[in-house]
Order: structure tokens, then C-alpha cells, then sequence
């Protein structure tokens, strides 16, 4: 099954998304030991040297990291992984407020209607 | 490569061809023993003479489509649909040429032995049986079948003693190198001929096939001037020795050279001016 | 990463038609290249004449320095627009040819294909669709180990579940030092697997890009991109 790529973004850019979710999500538990270039091309129908690109982005930024003969591996560096959660969810929240302000929301009826939101979703739990 | 181009040169052909050829032998066997275990004054005329009819058709029809799709193929392995495949093969043109001529050669041959075995079968168990019953009388002297043909040997070999003296050569391995090396020259001139005209007729963008017609009777035409000048430029020779000699000689040399140079025509629009439409 | 293709002025012209204009080109290995264009713009005349199937009026190609011969056919795999197969042949007959003439031809490959397409060696051409006919072509070009294989329109005649499988056959067998160059006008089913894409109108280079760079300076999808630069 190939991944959902959206053709006009970047495809590396989506791939580092992608792999950063599975990481939040749980589907890669820290240490595991990712498929090699190969497989996971053709695993989401992109060209091996995209996902290479992905992967050495990844690696840089210290998530993922290899081992020169046994593969790629998923940090253990649970910190790192907590800040890069808290880094997404900051730009998913600035990426809202600023839609919000789009809308012509006031700061203060923003909080209103998350607050209300939230509690809507707690009661129906 | 030759050989694996031989191998699937063969294979492509061989089935088509020996379908063919054996009709031609099939029929010849055909009426052979038909003619054998029954008694022609009996069979009804129309029926004998349909059979000859269509047995004369079907003999010719086999040589004629062994040339027609012997030639067929090199158009259409090299220069059609198929082409997109032979050309792309790591396969010199030399190869090319060489294994398909070789192969339409072969095929000449093995039509002609065809062609004969279907006569013998035709002819022979009747001619056999006949001989068996009777002795026969020629030239006033009583023969057996055996007598017979050793003397019809007799007659071809003091011919060929006397054709070959002619020009000058006495042994039989000189005889036979003459004759192989111009059996087969005159056997590759005619399907080089071919070739040559189909590769010329490649070259032109549109009307092909007919461009490869008309280059083809263009060569045979000029061929033949040239021929016909030689032939008379050595009549003007002495001797009626003199004459045989040179021109069978020349002949074979022309014969051999123009092999050459139709090769290597082939050769020069197969590797150097290739248009795949 | 080396060059692999250069096509220096490259001209072909038949009759008054000039189907490739003083065409420039370089290719490096390791690349999956898109040859895009609109009908009639050269793409297959191109492909071509890396085969050595053409004769260029003017100007050179070179493939890993030699010209189209003996020496590039060995390294080069071609899949033509064409149906190029004798009728008369099994799929078998094919892979003997196949193997016999190509020294990089990889029968387990081919055969380990032909079983997940349900294609058994003993079919014949004859009786075969033209979709299944296409895809045994598909089967026998990737199966070599070549360093330049030319596939021109690989998908367009078969279903789109196939063309999911013919587009994984291709990432499934590419080696990391090979180059594809794949001529097509469904962009959008093969833009994802591509490094590299190629723009050529009326036999000249438009555009020779690598398709990041396009998503990124342009924000939309090659397709898209495609679709404005031959708006008509």
C-alpha cells in the first residue's frame, strides 16, 4: 500500500512527517530498527534516492541513527522525542492561532471555543 | 555470437520451411506409390492428370515460398516491428547477415534436395519395379537397373572431364574445389542480392518495399551489362579455349567480388544508416 | 555518480519534419529521469537513437563514451512503444533468447515476475492480450542488469492495478548505479518515483529539472507544472 504523498509538496519533506508521526504514535518504539532504504521505497512507491534524502535529514536531526553495518535505528533519546513533540504540536497551535485570526477570532473567544471544545469531547468519553 | 545467431536464426525458420519442403515430399511420395500399386491404364485420366497438375503447382509453390519467406525475414526481423528487438541485441551486423544468409542458403539447399527426393519418390518405385521386370535394351545392348546407371555416371563424369579440361583443370579435386567454391558464390550472390536491395529500400522513408523492387531489377540490370561487356571483350580473344576459360574463370571471380561488396552494403546500412520507422 | 548520457546537438530530422532540434543533454547514473512532453515532441525518436534504431543527421549521443554499437546494447535495456515480438514464440523461447544474447539477463528475476503475474512459460504470444503481451515485454527489458534502461511509455496500456505493480517491478529492480529514463504522459502515476525529470517540445529541451526542486520552487505537483508550462 503505498503512503498518501501529496505530488505538489516536496516527497522528502512528507516522508520526514510521516516517520515523525510513526515515531509519536508509537509505531516505532525508540531503538527499533528501521526496513532498509529499499524496502521502505518500495514500501511507499517513492524513488530510493528521495527516501535516502528523507532518512540523512532524519539523521541529522538526530531521530534516527545508523549503525554502519547493521542498519538504521530509532533514537532512544526519549528526550529528544518529547522535544520533538512538543515542537510539532507548537506549530500545529501557532498554525491554528494564526487561522483563527484569519477568521477574525479574538485571542479570548479562541480560548472560549477550545475550552468548550474540549470539555464537549471529555463529555461524550 | 554467430553461433547463437545460427542457433535462433535456425529455430525461426525451421518449422515453416519444413513444412513446406515436406509437402513437396509427401506428394512426390504420394504419387509414387499410388502409381506403384495400382496399374495406370486403369486409373481414370482426369484424376492422373489433376494429381500432375496439382503436384507440379505444389513443388513449385514450395521452392517459390522457401525464397519468399527467406527473404521475407530479413526484411521483417531487421526492418519491421521485430527489428526493435534484433537491433537492440549486442550483435555485430556482420552477424546478422551472415547467420540469416547462412540459413537461406541452407534452406536453398535443402529445397533442392527436396525437390529431388519428391521426384525420386514420384519416379522411383515405378522405375524400380519396371527395371526389376524387364531388361532393358539400349543401344541394341540388354541392361540390368545396375548397368544402367553406372553407365549414366559414365556419360555425366566424361562430360564434366571434358567441360573442366576445358579450362584447364585436369584432377578431380580441382573439379570439385571449382565447382563448390562457384555453387556456393552463385548461391550467396543471389540472396546477397536480395538483402542489399531490402537494405536500400530501408533508406528511403516511405514506399520501401518498392524502392528494395526497384533497386533490386536496378542491380540485376547493371549486373548484366557489365556481364554482357565482359562476355564480348573476351570473345575478342583467339581461341574458342581461350574463351571458355576466361569467361567461366572471370565469371567466378565477378561472382565472388560482387558477394563482397554486397555484403558489405548490408553491413554499412545495418550498423551505420539505420531508420527504424 | 558518473555521466552516463551525453547528447551533444543531437538532430534528427526526417524528410522536412525535425523531430529532434540540436538537442543537449547530460544523464548521470543512478537516476530515475522522466522524459516528458506532448505528443510528437521526441521522446521516442530520442530513446531511439540511444538504441542505436536511428541514424542522427546531426550532432552525437553517447552512452558511458561510445557511441550507439555492440558495446552500449550490452549495457543498455530497451522496452520500445512497439509490440516487438514474434507471435509464433512462447514465453520460454523468450527467455532462452533472452538469456542467450544478453549477459546481464537474470532468468530467476524473470521468472520470479512472470509467476507473481500469473504468466506461465509456456503460454503463447499468440494468445495472449495485448495488456499481458506488453507486461511480458516489461518483464524481459527489467530483468537484465543494465545500466541504462529506456522505457518508453511502460504504463500506458495496462489497467491501473498493473500499472501499480509495473511501477514497483521498476523501483524493485533498479540498482543504485543504474539509470531509468522513462518517456510517459501519465505523469501523475510515475511522478512520485522520479529524481529527475525532462521536458522536451517540438525536439528541443525545455526544461531538465529534479523534481524536488520543481515541488519546492513551484509548489505544485510536476503534473501541474506539466500541465501550465504546454498550456495550449
Amino acid at each position: 500500500m503505498p503512503w498518501n504523498l501529496d505530488s505538489s509538496r516536496p516527497i522528502y519533506l512528507q516522508i520526514i512527517e510521516r516517520v515523525q508521526m510513526d515515531i509519536i504514535t508509537g509505531r516505532y518504539q525508540p531503538g527499533d530498527k528501521l526496513p532498509s532504504v529499499r524496502d521502505l521505497a518500495q514500501e511507499a512507491a517513492v524513488n530510493p534516492n528521495t527516501m535516502q534524502k528523507a532518512l540523512s535529514e532524519l539523521e541529522r536531526s538526530g531521530l534516527i541513527y545508523s549503525q554502519r553495518t547493521s542498519g538504521r535505528f530509532i533514537t532512544e533519546d526519549k528526550e529528544l522525542i518529547h522535544q520533538m513533540k512538543k515542537e510539532l504540536a507548537a506549530a500545529e497551535v501557532s498554525a491554528f492561532v494564526a487561522h483563527m485570526k484569519q477568521l477574525g477570532i479574538t485571542p479570548e473567544e479562541i480560548r472560549q471555543l477550545l475550552a468548550e471544545t474540549i470539555e464537549e469531547e471529555e463529555n461524550h468519553e | 555470437m554467430l553461433k547463437k545467431c545460427l542457433k535462433h536464426e535456425w529455430k525461426a525458420c525451421w518449422k515453416n520451411m519444413a513444412l513446406l519442403n515436406g509437402v513437396a515430399i509427401f506428394m512426390g511420395a504420394l504419387g509414387g506409390f499410388g502409381f506403384l500399386f495400382s496399374h495406370i491404364s486403369e486409373l481414370p485420366d482426369l484424376l492422373i492428370v489433376l494429381y500432375l497438375f496439382a503436384y507440379v503447382l505444389i513443388v513449385i509453390a514450395a521452392s517459390v515460398m522457401t525464397q519468399v519467406l527467406m527473404i521475407q525475414r530479413y526484411y521483417k526481423n531487421l526492418f519491421t516491428d521485430e527489428g526493435y528487438l534484433t537491433n537492440v541485441l549486442p550483435v555485430s551486423a556482420t552477424d546478422h547477415i551472415l547467420s540469416k544468409m547462412l540459413v537461406f542458403g541452407a534452406w536453398s539447399i535443402l529445397n533442392a534436395l527436396s525437390v529431388l527426393a519428391s521426384f525420386a519418390f514420384l519416379l522411383l518405385p515405378s522405375a524400380i519395379r519396371y527395371f526389376t521386370a524387364n531388361t532393358l535394351l539400349f543401344y541394341n545392348k540388354t541392361m540390368t537397373f545396375s548397368d544402367f546407371l553406372s553407365y549414366l555416371w559414365a556419360q555425366i563424369t566424361g562430360v564434366a572431364d571434358a567441360a573442366f579440361s576445358l579450362i584447364g583443370i585436369t584432377n578431380h579435386i580441382g573439379m570439385a574445389l571449382f565447382s563448390i567454391v562457384g555453387f556456393f558464390a552463385s548461391l550467396f550472390f543471389g540472396i546477397l542480392l536480395f538483402y542489399a536491395a531490402i537494405s536500400i529500400g530501408s533508406l528511403v522513408s516511405s514506399h520501401k518495399i518498392l524502392t528494395a523492387v526497384l533497386s533490386y531489377i536496378g542491380m540485376t540490370t547493371v549486373i548484366q551489362i557489365f556481364g554482357g561487356i565482359s562476355i564480348v571483350r573476351v570473345f575478342q580473344d583467339s581461341t574458342p579455349t581461350a574463351v571458355v576459360t576466361t569467361s567461366s574463370v572471370s565469371t567466378l571471380i565477378i561472382t565472388v567480388v560482387l558477394c563482397v561488396v554486397l555484403f558489405l552494403i548490408c553491413r554499412y546500412i545495418l550498423s551505420r544508416r539505420l531508420n527504424l520507422s | 555518480m558518473s555521466e552516463l548520457v551525453t547528447c551533444k546537438d543531437l538532430t534528427k530530422r526526417f524528410g522536412n519534419h525535425t523531430a529532434l532540434d540540436h538537442l543537449n543533454l547530460s544523464l548521470d547514473s543512478g537516476k530515475i529521469i522522466g522524459l516528458l512532453g506532448p505528443n510528437g515532441s521526441g521522446k521516442t525518436t530520442l530513446l531511439k537513437l540511444l538504441n542505436g534504431l536511428l541514424t542522427p543527421s546531426e550532432g552525437e549521443v553517447l552512452i558511458a563514451g561510445n557511441h550507439p554499437g555492440i558495446e552500449t546494447k550490452r549495457i543498455v535495456s530497451y522496452l520500445p512503444d512497439k509490440m516487438y515480438l514474434g507471435s509464433w514464440m512462447r514465453v520460454s523461447d523468450l527467455l532462452t533468447y533472452y538469456s542467450d544474447f544478453f549477459e546481464d539477463f537474470d532468468m530467476s528475476r524473470a521468472n520470479a515476475m512472470l509467476e507473481s503475474l500469473k504468466i506461465s512459460p509456456k503460454d503463447r504470444l499468440k494468445t495472449m492480450s495485448k495488456g499481458t503481451k506488453e507486461k511480458v515485454q516489461l518483464i524481459l527489458t527489467m530483468s537484465r542488469r543494465a545500466k541504462l534502461y529506456c522505457l518508453d511509455e511502460p504504463i500506458a496500456g495496462v489497467d491501473p492495478a498493473a500499472r501499480d505493480y509495473i511501477l514497483s517491478t521498476i523501483l524493485n529492480n533498479y540498482e543504485p548505479d543504474a539509470s531509468i529514463l522513462i518517456s510517459t504522459h501519465l505523469i501523475s502515476d510515475v511522478e512520485n518515483i522520479l529524481d529527475e525529470v525532462i521536458f522536451i517540445q517540438e525536439g528541443q529541451l525545455k526544461l531538465h529539472a529534479s523534481v524536488e526542486d520543481i515541488r519546492m520552487q513551484e509548489g505544485e505537483s510536476i503534473d501541474s507544472y506539466f500541465r501550465e508550462v504546454f498550456k495550449c
